[in-house]
Formats: C-alpha cells, structure tokens, sequence
C-alpha cells in the first residue's frame, strides 16, 4: 500500500510487518518518534508485542539482548551516544548468536554534540560482528528490516543486524513508500523459533559464559558466520525481489560496466548521484555510480568487480577514521582494490547535505585531476570552528596569551537573557534562581536535556559562569572529576551540577549515587519536569502515576521513583524540595546548600507547558497548585528527619492540580480518588517526620 | 523540481505546512518530500521546514539554503531570520502579514492572522497560508491540498480537521480575490 511516511514512521512499519515481539524504547533525537509510532501500534491493538521502556540505551540493549537469549524477536532504534553506550551489550548480542535488530538513525557522535548525521556511531560498531545495511530512503528501510531479520536469524549467520539511515535527513523527511502487506511479510519471513537458544528447566543451557584459550575459536566462528552471510544475504535478496518486486542486493552496481570514473557512496547520498550519474552519461561522460548497500559483511568481491574497469574512483564518505588518511568506507574500498590501478580520491562530507549543485563541483575537480586526493566538503567555512573548547580564542589560551573576558559581576546573571527555551518555560526561572544565589562562585556542570540543548549552542553561549557539558549517562561522575581537581588546584567555587529527572533518575543514577557515596561536594539541582522532555515527551522514571506521555499512551502505571529515599541512603546528604512558585523557601534552600560542606540534593519540581499539557502563561500556578494539593510537598531531610517547610492553611483537592494539566486528562473520578488517598499517605508519612 | 522553503516558530506547524503541501502533490501525480529543519524545536522559537516538489522521484535531501519558493508563517519572524536568505533567481515570496513588510522579491502578503482566528479561534496559521501557497503558485490544486490535509492532520477531531480544510480553502480564495 503506498503511504507518505517519515524514516522513522517506515523504521516503525518495517517493525511492525516483521512481527517483533520484544521493543526496547529509550528516548534520544531523532531516534525516538519510531519509539512512539511503536507504542501506539501496539496501543492500537495492531502489533502484538510487549513495550518496555528502559532507563538508558544500555539497558534497552540490554532488554533486547535478555529477550533474544530467551527466544523471542527484539527490536530497538537509537542513534549517536545511545548507541554509543550500548556498546558492551552489542557485543553481548552477536557473541550470544542473538539476531536483535537495532534501527540507526545515524548522527554525528559528540562532544562536540551534533544533530546533523554521520556515521560515525554506527562504523564504530565495524568490528562487532555486526551485519550493517545502509539505508538510501524510507522504502529500504522497511524492506531492509523485514530482510534483516531473515538474514540474521538464518542458521549459517545468526548475528545481530544495524538497518541504518541518516537522522534527520532521513528519519524526518516523508515521502510515498511502498509498504507491503503484513501478509505476504508473513509468507516471506516466518515465526521465529530459534534453535540454539530458549528458556527450558528439561534442557537447562548456560549461556555468556567464560571462555580461556578458546576465545580465539569463537571468534573464528564470528568471523566464519560473517563470510558466509554474504551468500545469505544474496539469496534472500533474491527472495525478497521474487515476493515485493524491489531488487537489492550487497551493492548497486549503477551504469559501472564500460564507467572509467565511479563515484561510490553509501546512504541517501546516493540519490543524488545516481540522477547525476545519468546526466553525466547524456553528455557522453563515462561515469557510473556504485552504492554500498552492506557494510558488513563488506563486499569485497563485488566492489572489485563494480569497479574492474574504473581508472578514477571517488568516495564519499560519511565518517572519518582520525588516524587514517581516509575515511571509513574509503579503507575498505582500497583495501578492496589493493591491487588496482585505479586513482581513488576521498570526499569527507560529514554530516552535511550534499545537493546536485555540490556533486557538479566535486565532479569538475575530480574530473580534471590528475593524481588521488582526499578533501573535506565545506568543513572550514568557519574559522571559529577551530576554537572548541570555550568556543572564543582556542588558539590564543593554548598559546598561552593572556585573553580578557567579562564576568559575572554582584547582581548580574549567570545564565543570560534571551537562550532559546520555550515560552512559558518554569526550568529556566528555577535554574535561574539558584544559579544567582552562588553568582560567580558557580561552576556550572550539566547533562544532557532541555538546559543543554538550549543553554549553549556553538557559536553562542548564554553561559556567564563556567560550564562544562557532558554526557547524559555521566551526571555524577564527570562532576565529581571536576570536584576533586578543584580541591587538588585550590580553586575556590560552588560546584552545582544541574541535571533533569531523567539524567538523575534514570540514565545517570548510577554515576550519581557513586558521586553521593564518595561525598563530593556537589550541590545538585534536579529541575524535575516529571518526563523526558526535550525528546518531546517520553516517560521518565519521575513521570507520575496515572500522567500521559507518548511512551504511556493510557497514561504511566505504577508509580514514579522516590529520589529522597535514594539519596537518603547514601547517608550525610542535605536534601531539599522546592517550588518556583515559593521563591523564598527555595532561595532560603539554596543558601542552606551553599553552607554545608557536603552534598546536597534540591529536587525543584518544574511544569512543562508542552509536556504537561497547559497553557504557558499557567505554570506558576500550577506549580503552587502542587504544593497546596500536596502532589509535590516542600520539606527539608536532614539529620535522618523530615521537616515540611510549606504546609498549606487549606489543602486543596489533588483533583484540582490534575485537572488543569493535559497528561492526566483520560483520568476517571475513581483513578482521581486512587491517587488522592497516594498522596495522603505520602503526606502523613512526611508529617511524621519519615521520607 | 522546487524547492520550498517554511519559516515559523515552533508550535505554530511550519513542519506540517510541508507535510501537508508535499503529502498533497502526490495527489496531482507529482513526488514530495517534506522535512523539518535539523533544529532544536522550541515552542515560539523560529524554526524552518523544506518542501521539495518534482516530476520525478526527489533525490535531493536536506536543508534547502537556495528556495525557489519561501513561505513565512509568522510577520514577526522577518526581523529575527533572514528569510529572504539564498532565493533563487525568479523566486517568490508568500508572507502572513496584513501590511508590506518591504520585503525585496517577488511578496505576496495575506492577513492570514485574522483569518486563522476567525474560522480556528487561534491564530495558527498553516492551513490558511496553505491554501494561499496554491493559489499563488498553482503548483498544487485546491483539491489536492485538501486531500493532504485530511491524510496528514489525520489524527485531528472530525470538527477541528473540517475548520482546518474550510481555512485552506479561505486562504485560497483570499489570494484568488486579490
């Protein structure tokens, strides 16, 4: 049926028509609306498969990895540093013989964080025995997906699989794709029931274990699965042509027979130049295009062949190999062609778009060349993008000259007006308000999320004070480096790492509560917005009972992580709830953390126009509709005791916060009732002094 | 093929505007393909969307920095962005705006405000600008483009989606009208 979809919707179809039974979701741009597009298949009663959403991109790999060696079919889509985290379970996944198939919708792997696409997440993963197929459009991303899974789940190969297309570029564009009717998918790729690996107490397997001297023959038999998938994926190819009508096959050879100059690519590039390859040819150039469709296994023997006759071979290539002269696939195509005479130049295009336009002044260049050249494509249009670090005067702070610079002064903001959040946005004022108390003592460390993604963007910073941003799995441990260095250095400064529910909760708890359990002094500002938010809504371990987000459609079950208790355990730490709407309790707060000697933890809990559903002119409101409903209770935790700070004369009705807000909207008078007696409880338990 | 180019700010649907106008030529037998701008998106801060519209299959993929076509959603955005940037030769300009904000090419402006607030009770502008989008350029038939509204506002109340095509067709005419 032809329908105008997105990459990703098609990544979600390709899912969907290969009956996946297990789906491992972690928000991460641009990856996560095939996430979503996946919970509401499900929630729609059109995919019969179990949802879980994961802490951290490990943990969804992880998920997939535990559900393959139980027998069933995974899935999960990521990109960038999602991917980058997994890695250890990518590895798990193709030593198991586990055939999980993750989308990739490539993109520039940070620091310094990008949005565009490369591929330099998923060629990191080259030597993982992983079967990687480049995706050119929406169409082959289904078709690949539906291939993959019969390709990896084939006896000889039984490896996981990357279907791979570019974020954004990709991911984000629609166009009319062909999807196929679920039952003919049925006919081609049948009900998984794996062989080698189940959950069965009559015949009890070990499974990951330790190996000594043999590790080298497992890995030869990786290596050996590998070769053989590229027979594997020929003939399925082959199948999947007889069964849809659409040929693929290890490359695309295109107009290559009598081509003297072959311009190779991998990805959506390859669009471009297949058109340009065609009107070269109308002006009797002879120029042919191949496209690389796998990248692992590579094809070695069809790019020999593709390319017998070609005297000039030119590469574009999406990633670079620091290090190596070339770029990625560049390697592999000379290492291919190592006894050729042709001339093979190298274009890194990186992350950027490449248009008709640009191909015609490649093309010239190459054209009249007489000897091999590797060139980046429009990658120094800036000479500011030399300057990394603080952005300004790199290159006079290495060579030591003496730079002036404005500072915060008494009175003066850390963070400038005018950064780019949303209107409405209570985040910002939270963070702005504590971040004045400390003025220019503060030293700023942040993870991943809305303050990231608007706080500072190269070449602007609205950052008066030092910040240092890092990855969002690293919310404790990257600031407790800084922590120690300050001590070792003598620098004086307050040391406040401010970090969303979703860095502390969940992807980053781990490193957090290491940072708690050493002691570093490190005051943390926890902006809570009750779901991941800067990914457009997905549920976090701090998102409510009962609230909607779009990887909750019926709204969340169960109830959100109690972060007091969590740090409470880690023994001598001042904890603090706060309210933007009770801006001296939360200032008197802050002072309080400023004083102590040891870490501290203030949980503001900040409402988010777009993820709660309300109007923008609304927050403070709603805000200090939490605190007199008693869903989000101020109170101090110190000495093994609670003291609530704020007890309203008259406690409003928990219905009264809920109703204003769009996420809990679905909510029947019953559930309202459910949760009010949650809350009471919560409360008395306070009141009695207990977190 | 051409090459649109949405200014908006977020919140207010340049994205959709694209999908709606791209998902629509594929109505009139032609190829589309829509695609948000690579940004941060959010709520009120400028953002932009690509429309490409060809004959055949489009290959081109990507930020367009050389519109053929330039549609401004918002009048205020025309002192933040330079939306003018790149135009092609010969290009054209379609603006909401119920005054001449001087703009160098060839502008159409329309109050597309006060219309969207009239039959949507919100000043959200995509579909009404959608409809003028047809009538300027006749690249797209008003039949088409409603067709492609339906198919992308899909999840929309059936009485919200309704107010929306009688915006498109508002928009259109207030262009035909002159």
């Amino acid at each position: 049926m032809k329908m105008f979809l997105s990459g990703n919707q098609c990544i979600a179809q390709g899912a969907k028509l290969s009956r996946v039974e297990v789906v491992a979701a972690y928000p991460i741009t641009p990856a996560t609306p095939a996430s979503e597009d996946l919970h509401e298949m499900v929630g729609r009663g059109e995919l019969d498969a179990e949802v879980v959403n994961t802490e951290s991109e490990l943990g969804a790999m992880g998920v997939c990895v535990g559900a393959a060696a139980a027998g069933c079919r995974t899935f999960s889509c990521t990109c960038s540093q999602g991917l980058a985290l997994m890695r250890e379970m990518l590895w798990a996944a193709s030593g198991m013989a586990l055939p999980v198939v993750l989308a990739i919708d490539s993109r520039e792997i940070g620091i310094p964080q990008g949005l565009l696409s490369d591929y330099s997440d998923c060629l990191s993963e080259r030597d993982a025995s992983i079967l990687q197929f480049m995706c050119e459009d929406g169409q082959e991303i289904i078709d690949s997906l539906i291939m993959a899974y019969r390709i990896g789940e084939h006896e000889k190969v039984l490896l996981p699989s990357f279907v791979v297309s570019e974020g954004h570029r990709v991911s984000h564009s629609f166009e009319t794709v062909d999807v196929p009717e679920q039952e003919d998918v049925d006919k081609f790729l049948p009900k998984y029931q794996p062989k080698h690996v189940f959950v069965d107490p009559d015949y009890p397997m070990s499974m990951g274990t330790g190996v000594m001297p043999q590790y080298p023959s497992f890995k030869m038999q990786q290596y050996r699965a590998m070769q053989d998938a590229k027979t594997v994926i020929k003939e399925v190819c082959d199948e999947f042509a007889d069964a849809f009508g659409r040929r693929y096959g290890l490359v695309e050879a295109y107009r290559t027979e009598d081509a003297e100059m072959v311009m190779v690519g991998m990805g959506s590039v390859v669009s471009i130049l297949r058109e340009k390859v065609d009107e070269y040819r109308e002006k009797g150039l002879k120029v042919g295009m191949l496209k690389l469709r796998v990248f692992r296994p590579f094809p070695e023997e069809e790019v020999r062949e593709a390319l017998s006759g070609a005297k000039k071979v030119l590469v574009f290539d999406r990633a670079c190999s620091p290090g190596n002269e070339y770029g990625i696939s560049c390697i592999e195509i000379r290492s291919a062609l190592r006894r050729s005479q042709a001339l093979i130049s190298n274009i890194m295009i990186s992350g950027r778009d490449v248009s008709s336009e640009d191909v015609d002044a490649l093309y010239d260049k190459w054209a009249e060349a007489d000897d091999e050249y590797v060139e980046w494509f429009k990658a120094d249009f800036d000479p500011r993008a030399v300057s990394m670090c603080g952005f300004d005067n790199f290159e006079k702070l290495v060579k030591g000259e003496t730079v002036e610079r404005d500072v915060v002064q008494e009175g003066e903001a850390c963070l400038s007006k005018g950064i780019m959040s949303c209107s409405g946005c209570v985040s910002l004022g939270a963070i702005r308000m504590v971040l004045d108390v400390f003025g220019k003592k503060a030293i700023v460390v942040n993870n991943a999320g809305c303050l990231s993604a608007v706080g500072a963007f190269y070449p602007m910073t609205g950052w008066n004070v030092p910040f240092y941003f890092f990855s969002y799995s690293n919310a404790g441990a990257a600031a407790s480096g800084i922590e120690v260095a300050m001590k070792r250095k003598g620098i004086d400064g307050d040391l406040i790492l401010v970090a969303g529910d979703g860095a502390i909760f969940d992807i980053g708890l781990q490193t957090y509560s290491a940072a708690l359990e050493r002691g570093h002094r490190i005051i943390c500002l926890c902006y809570d917005n009750e779901g991941y938010m800067n990914t457009g809504v997905q549920c976090s371990g701090s998102t409510p009972h009962g609230a909607r987000t779009k990887t909750t459609l019926e709204g969340r079950r169960g109830r959100a992580k109690n972060m007091e208790q969590i740090v409470a355990a880690h023994g001598d730490v001042y904890i603090a709830t706060a309210s933007v709407a009770y801006p001296d309790d939360l200032l008197k707060k802050v002072r309080k953390a400023k004083s102590f000697d040891k870490p501290s933890f203030l949980h503001v809990i900040c409402p988010c126009p777009p993820g709660w559903e309300y109007d923008p002119a609304l927050g403070i409101e709603i805000a200090r509709l939490g605190v007199e409903s008693g869903a989000t209770p101020l109170y101090e935790y110190e000495d093994g005791k609670v003291t609530l700070t704020k007890v309203p004369k008259v406690k409003k009705p928990l219905a009264e916060y809920l109703r204003k807000q769009g996420r809990f909207s679905h909510l029947t008078d019953d559930d309202i009732a459910e949760m009010q007696a949650e809350v009471d409880r919560k409360l008395e338990r306070l009141t009695a002094g207990n977190l | 093929m051409l090459r649109i180019r949405v200014h908006g700010r977020g919140g207010e649907g340049a994205v959709t505007f694209a999908h709606m106008l791209c998902a629509s030529a594929t109505f009139d037998g032609k190829f589309g393909q829509s695609c948000m701008g690579a940004a941060i998106e959010r709520r009120g801060a400028p953002v932009e969307a690509y429309g490409r519209i060809g004959d055949r299959r489009v290959a081109e993929r990507g930020a367009i920095v050389a519109p053929d076509i330039v549609t401004v959603l918002n009048p205020t955005l025309t002192s933040a962005v330079n939306v003018e940037a790149g135009i092609s030769d010969g290009g054209k300009v379609i603006v909401n705006s119920a005054s001449d904000l001087g703009l160098k090419h060839d502008t159409v402006y329309l109050d597309a405000s006060s219309i969207a607030q009239k039959i949507l009770k919100v000043p959200i502008t995509n579909t009404v600008m959608l409809g003028a989008f047809g009538a300027v350029t006749g690249l797209v038939s008003l039949d088409s483009l409603e067709k492609g509204a339906r198919l992308i506002l899909a999840k929309f109340s059936e009485e919200k989606l309704e107010r929306n095509i009688e915006a498109i067709r508002a928009g259109y005419e207030e262009v035909k009208r002159g």
